[in-house]
C-alpha cells in the first residue's frame, strides 16, 4: 500500500481512530499488527511470509542467545543463523539474479543464466537491517531478548516504517509499542503537520521532477548537449531528496500520533557544509547502523589512520551495494568513500591554507561555498544512482561537460524551447521552481528551529488566522497541485531497496 | 488546553476546510456547461415540472420541449446526457422527485439496449467521464454517495465525491477556471441545448458502418433490473411514464439485430403495465406519415451523426410524440400549426396591422445563409447582400392599422445602443424603449421595455410589439441552420 493513496488514507484514518477508540489498550498490538500484515499484504500478500520467517527465526534466536548467555559457542552459533537466515533471504531476492549473470559474463559460459522470476519484496533491506539490528544486540548483550512474540512481530512490521524506514533499533521501538499512549492534541498536531508536509515533498515536488528527470534520462543519447542533462541532474537530487524524506516524514508523522516517535532520517542534508556532515543528515538510519553494526566491528578509528579509511571505504561501498544490485550503485559508494577520504586528507591540511588564504570559517561566504561545493559533489554522484548502468552514467558525464553556451540561445530550439518538452510545460517547471524555494525556506526554518516541533511552536506565536491559512495552504497545495501519476501512483524510489 | 476548546476548534478549521474545499470543488471541478445546465434545472426551479425527457443521447436530440410547451403550454425539461444509462437515469429521476416533482416521465429506450460495465472506474475514461459530469453536478447528499458507490467501483468513489481529487489539474487551465466562475444558469433553456444541422460527413457516417461498432448492443439482466426501479420509482411519485425508442437509422437497426432486441424486450416492457412506443416499428411510420429507417431519412437530413436527428427530424419526432404526451397530461385542446415552424408559412402568418416588427439577425461565424430563406428576408426589409456579410443586423418596421409599412430604419452596423438617442430609429418614435447589445460579441440581446430577448446563437430573431396592447405578442428565433428550423427558445 502505498502512503499516497486514498487506500493508505481509507486505511490509516481507520486504524488511528480504533487506535484510540480500543478499550483494552492492552491489544492494542493485536491492532497494529494486523494492521501492519494487512498493509504490507496489500500489495502482494505472499510476500508477507518472509516477514514471518524473519520474525520466527530472530524472536526464537534472540530468546536462545539469552538462554545460553555464557556459552559464546552457542550463541555465535544462534547469529550466525539469524545473519544467513535473513541475509540468505536479502541475497536470494535482491543480488542472486545479478551476480548470477555477472557470473556468467565474467566466465563466459555457453548458455544463457537462469534468472529465478521473482519480484523484489518491498522493504526487504529495510526490515532485515532493522532484525538483524535487534539480534546483534541481543548477542553483544546490550539489550534484552523480547519476551513476548506479538510485540517482537510488531517491531519487525510496524507500518509506518515497514518498507522505507526509518530503520529502528529495538530498544528505541519496542518500550514505545509498548507504552499505552493517549491521545494528545500537541502530537496529533506535530504528526499532521509532519505527514503534511511529507505529502508536499513526495507528491509536488519528487513526482513532479520525475517526470522531467525520467524523460531526459530516458534519451539520454539522444540529447545533444548537456543542458538539459544537468539540470535533470539537479533535479533528481530533489527528487530523491523529495521522495525519501517524504516517506520518511509520512512515517514519522503517522506514528507521533499514535504517541509512538520515530528517529529522525533527515536533517535538510544539503544544508550539509561537508561530505562527512552530509551523512549525518542523509538516510541517518542507515547510515548509525553501518557505523554500529559495520564500521565499528571492522574496528572504526581505533586501528590507525590507512585501516580506518579502509573501513569507512568499506562501509561505503557495502552501503552503495544495500542500495541495489548494480555496479552504478557500488560506485556510487565508492565515490562517496574517495570524497570522504580526499575530505579527512584536506581537513589536515585545511587549517594551513585558511590561514594563508585569510578565510574565516565562520564567514557566510565560506559556509555557503562549502554547501555550494558539497551539493555539487553530491549531485554528481548522484549520476551513478540514478543511471541504469556504468555506460549511461559516464555518457551522462561527458555530455554534462560539454556545454555549449550558444545552443542557449538559438531561436526555435534554444534551451527555453527544448526545456518545456521533456514532460513538464512552462506552467510546471514554474511551479516545480516555486515549490523547491519554499522547501528550501521550510528546510531552513525546519534546521533553524530544531525541528518541525520547534517551527510549530514559533508558529503559534502568530494568530489563529494566520496558522491556520498556513495548514489550508499546505493541504490545498498537496490536493491541487500532487501530481497523481499518470493513471498510477508514482512509487517511492526507496521501494525498490 | 482544555479538550472542549480543542474540539470546537477542530470543529471550526473542519468546517473552514469543507467550505473551502466546497469553493474549490465548484470553481476547479470539470464542469461539462451543458449537463450542468440540466443538471440545475433539477435543483435550482423550485416549479415542478410538468414532463421531464430522460434518457441518453436519443433521448436529447430526439424531443424539442421547446416545441412541446409552445403548443401544450407545459413544463417541459430535458434531463439526457450521451451515454446515459438506466442507473444513472434511476438517480436523476430520485433527485427530480426529490426537489422538484414531475408529472410525467417520457424515459427514452435506447440505452436499454446499451450494456454497460456494472461498475466504472478510470480505466474506462469515457463512460468515467460520464459519471463524473453528472455526479460533479449533484450536491452533496446521501443520494450523492449512494449514486456514486452504485455505479463506480472503490477506487474511483473519492473522486467523484470530491471532483477536485479528479480534476485537481484544471489550475493549469485558465480558460476552464473563468469559465467556471462566470458560469450562469439558464432556466429558459429547458437542459435541452441540443438541436444539430442536416447531415453527417460521409467519413463520420462510415465509421458507423465499421461491424464492430455494433458490438455492445444488448440488454442484459442489470438493464432490466433498473428499468424495473425507474418504474417503480415513478409509480411510487404517483407520476406516469411513458417509454419510447427514438427513431433510428436503418443500417444500425439491421446490423445490430436492433427488431430482434426489441422484440424480446417489448413484451418485458409491457409486462410492466406502461406503454412502449416504439417509433420505428414499421407498421407504425405509415400512421406518422415519415420514415427514419431508409436511406430517405439520411439523405432528407433527418438524421445527424451517430443515428441522431437532425433539426428537421427532431421535429418530426417531438410531433409524432405529442399526441401520447398531451394524453398523459389531459391536454385535449391543441394546435400544431405546421406554418408556424416554417419561417416563410411564419412570416405570412404575422398580422401586421397595428404592429411594428422587430427584426434582429445575428450571424457570427458568418454562416451560409439558406437559400430558401432569401425571399422571407428580403420581404422584412432586411439588405441580404449586407446580412450575408456582416456578423450583425437590425431593422424595426412599422405598420399602420392597415398592415402598410409606413417607416423602417435598418442597419448592418454593429450594435450596442440606446435607440432613444439614435438619430434615426428616435425619429420611428417607437411607442416603447429599446436597446440593442452585442453581448461580447457572442449573440445579440434586443431588450424591449427593460425585458430581454436574446438570440443566444446565430440566426433570426423576431418580435412582434401590439401597439394598441403595447407588449410584444409574438417571438420568434429561426436558427442559421441549411434548414431554418424554427428554434423554440422562449
Amino acid at each position: 500500500m502505498l502512503f499516497n493513496s486514498i487506500d493508505f488514507l481509507v486505511f490509516y484514518i481507520v486504524v488511528i481512530s480504533l487506535y484510540f477508540l480500543i478499550p483494552f489498550k492492552r491489544f492494542r498490538w493485536v491492532l497494529l499488527l494486523v494492521s501492519s500484515y494487512v498493509f504490507y499484504m496489500w500489495w502482494k500478500p505472499v510476500y508477507i511470509l518472509l516477514i514471518i520467517i524473519s520474525t520466527v527465526i530472530d524472536y526464537t534466536a534472540g530468546i536462545m542467545m539469552e538462554k545460553y548467555k555464557d556459552d559464546l559457542k552457542r550463541k555465535r552459533i544462534l547469529l550466525l543463523t539469524s545473519l544467513v537466515v535473513n541475509l540468505g533471504l536479502l541475497f536470494v531476492f535482491k543480488y542472486f539474479n545479478y551476480i548470477g549473470s555477472l557470473f556468467s559474463q565474467i566466465v563466459n559460459t555457453t548458455g544463457e543464466f537462469s534468472a529465478i522470476n521473482i519480484l523484489l519484496p518491498m522493504g526487504i533491506s529495510f526490515y532485515t537491517f532493522q532484525t538483524l539490528s535487534y539480534t546483534i544486540d541481543v548477542y553483544r548483550g546490550k539489550i534484552k531478548a523480547e519476551r513476548h512474540l506479538g510485540y517482537f512481530a510488531l517491531y519487525v512490521s510496524f507500518f509506518p516504517q515497514l518498507v522505507a524506514g526509518p530503520i529502528e533499533r529495538s530498544d528505541r521501538l519496542i518500550p514505545q509499542l509498548k507504552k499505552n499512549s493517549t491521545f494528545e492534541y500537541n502530537r496529533f498536531r506535530e504528526g499532521l503537520v509532519t505527514m503534511g508536509f511529507g505529502f508536499f515533498k513526495k507528491m509536488v515536488i519528487a513526482d513532479r521532477a520525475a517526470i522531467f528527470v525520467n524523460s531526459v534520462f530516458g534519451q539520454v543519447d539522444q540529447i545533444n548537449d548537456g543542458w538539459e542533462i544537468l539540470i535533470a541532474v539537479v533535479l533528481f537530487s530533489f527528487q530523491i531528496y523529495g521522495d525519501f524524506s517524504g516517506y520518511s516524514d509520512i512515517a514519522i508523522g503517522s506514528a507521533k500520533i499514535m504517541g509512538i516517535d520515530l528517529m529522525v532520517n533527515f536533517r535538510q542534508p544539503y544544508f550539509a557544509k561537508s561530505i562527512r556532515e552530509f551523512w549525518s543528515r542523509w538516510h541517518i538510519s542507515l547510515s548509525t547502523w553501518f557505523r554500529d553494526y559495520l564500521y565499528i566491528p571492522l574496528g572504526g578509528n581505533r586501528r590507525g589512520a590507512h585501516r580506518t579509511y579502509l573501513n569507512i571505504f568499506i562501509v561505503f561501498v557495502i552501503s552503495g551495494i544495500w542500495h541495489g544490485a548494480n555496479m552504478t550503485f557500488f560506485l556510487w559508494g565508492m565515490l562517496h568513500g574517495c570524497y570522504h577520504y580526499i575530505e579527512t586528507l584536506w581537513e589536515r591540511r585545511n587549517p594551513k591554507i585558511m590561514e594563508l588564504l585569510s578565510i574565516n570559517e565562520e564567514s557566510v561566504t565560506y559556509r555557503i561555498s562549502r554547501m555550494v561545493t558539497t551539493f555539487i559533489l553530491v549531485n554528481f554522484a548522484w549520476i551513478f544512482f540514478r543511471a541504469n548502468t556504468i555506460k549511461e552514467a559516464i555518457l551522462i558525464c561527458k555530455k554534462i561537460f560539454i556545454l555549449d553556451i550558444s545552443r542557449i540561445y538559438v531561436v526555435g530550439t534554444g534551451l527555453s524551447e527544448r526545456l518545456f518538452s521533456y514532460g513538464l510545460n512552462r506552467l510546471e517547471m514554474k511551479l516545480l521552481l516555486v515549490a523547491i524555494t519554499a522547501l528550501i525556506a521550510i528546510d531552513y526554518g525546519i534546521d533553524h528551529y530544531g525541528g518541525i516541533a520547534g517551527v510549530l511552536e514559533r508558529l503559534q506565536v502568530e494568530p489563529l488566522v494566520s496558522r491556520w491559512v498556513v495548514y489550508m495552504i499546505l493541504i490545498f497545495s498537496i490536493i491541487v497541485f500532487g501530481v497523481y501519476g499518470s493513471g498510477e501512483i508514482q512509487e517511492f524510489i526507496y521501494f525498490q531497496f | 488546553m482544555g479538550k472542549y476548546r480543542i474540539l470546537i476548534k477542530s470543529m471550526i478549521f473542519t468546517m473552514i476546510f469543507l467550505i473551502v474545499l466546497s469553493v474549490t470543488n465548484t470553481y476547479f471541478a470539470y464542469h461539462h456547461p451543458v449537463t450542468r445546465n440540466k443538471i440545475d434545472q433539477i435543483f435550482k426551479v423550485e416549479e415542478k415540472a410538468d414532463i421531464v425527457i430522460i434518457g441518453n443521447s436519443h433521448a436529447d436530440r430526439s424531443f424539442n420541449p421547446y416545441i412541446i410547451d409552445n403548443i401544450l403550454g407545459t413544463e417541459s425539461i430535458v434531463l439526457a446526457t450521451p451515454g446515459q444509462n438506466l442507473k444513472q437515469t434511476y438517480f436523476l429521476l430520485e433527485e427530480v422527485f426529490n426537489n422538484r416533482g414531475a408529472e410525467l416521465i417520457v424515459l427514452e429506450m435506447f440505452s436499454f439496449i446499451h450494456a454497460v460495465p456494472e461498475k466504472i472506474s478510470t480505466d474506462n475514461e469515457h463512460a468515467f467521464n460520464n459519471y463524473r459530469d453528472i455526479a460533479n453536478e449533484i450536491p452533496v447528499s446521501l443520494l450523492k454517495l449512494e449514486m456514486v458507490t452504485s455505479l463506480v467501483k472503490p477506487e474511483s468513489v473519492m473522486e467523484l465525491m470530491i471532483p477536485i481529487v479528479n480534476s485537481h489539474e484544471l489550475w493549469k487551465d485558465l480558460d476552464k477556471i473563468k469559465s467556471n466562475v462566470t458560469y450562469k444558469f439558464d432556466p429558459n433553456s429547458k437542459g435541452s441545448v441540443s438541436l444539430l444541422k442536416r447531415s453527417m460527413p460521409q467519413e463520420n457516417a462510415d465509421q458507423y458502418r465499421n461491424d464492430d461498432y455494433f458490438h455492445e448492443y444488448k440488454t442484459t439482466e442489470d438493464n432490466k433490473e433498473w428499468f424495473k426501479k425507474i418504474v417503480e420509482l415513478i409509480n411510487n411519485n404517483d407520476a406516469h411514464i411513458i417509454t419510447v425508442m427514438a427513431p433510428i437509422f436503418s443500417e444500425f437497426a439491421v446490423k445490430s439485430n436492433y427488431f430482434e432486441l426489441i422484440d424480446r424486450n417489448k413484451a418485458y416492457i409491457l409486462d410492466q403495465g406502461i406503454d412502449y412506443f416504439d417509433m420505428n416499428e414499421e407498421t407504425r411510420i405509415a400512421e406518422y406519415n415519415f420514415n427514419f429507417m431508409d436511406e430517405e431519412a439520411y439523405k432528407n437530413d433527418k438524421i445527424n451523426s451517430n443515428q441522431h436527428l437532425s433539426n428537421q427530424g427532431s421535429y418530426e419526432a417531438t410531433r409524432a410524440i405529442l399526441p401520447k404526451i398531451a394524453e398523459y397530461m389531459g391536454i385535449d385542446n391543441y394546435f400544431w400549426n405546421e406554418n408556424e415552424y416554417d419561417f416563410d408559412s411564419y412570416l405570412n402568418s404575422i398580422e401586421k396591422k397595428g404592429k411594428i416588427l422587430i427584426v434582429g439577425y445575428f450571424n457570427k461565424d458568418k454562416k451560409e445563409i439558406p437559400s430558401e430563406a432569401f425571399e422571407g428576408i428580403e420581404k422584412l426589409g432586411m439588405n441580404l447582400e449586407k446580412i450575408k456579410n456582416n456578423s450583425s443586423g437590425f431593422n424595426v418596421r412599422y405598420y399602420n392599422d392597415n398592415g402598410v409599412d409606413v417607416k423602417q430604419y435598418f442597419t448592418e452596423e454593429k450594435l450596442d445602443a440606446d435607440f432613444k438617442e439614435h438619430p434615426v430609429l428616435s425619429e420611428l418614435e417607437l411607442p416603447f424603449d429599446l436597446k440593442i447589445n452585442n453581448l461580447n460579441n457572442k449573440s445579440m440581446v434586443i431588450n424591449v421595455d427593460g425585458k430581454m430577448y436574446n438570440t443566444a446563437r446565430d440566426g433570426l430573431m423576431i418580435l412582434v410589439y401590439d401597439i394598441e396592447k403595447q407588449k410584444i405578442v409574438d417571438k420568434a428565433f429561426f436558427d442559421l441552420t441549411e434548414s431554418l428550423i424554427r428554434f423554440m427558445w422562449y
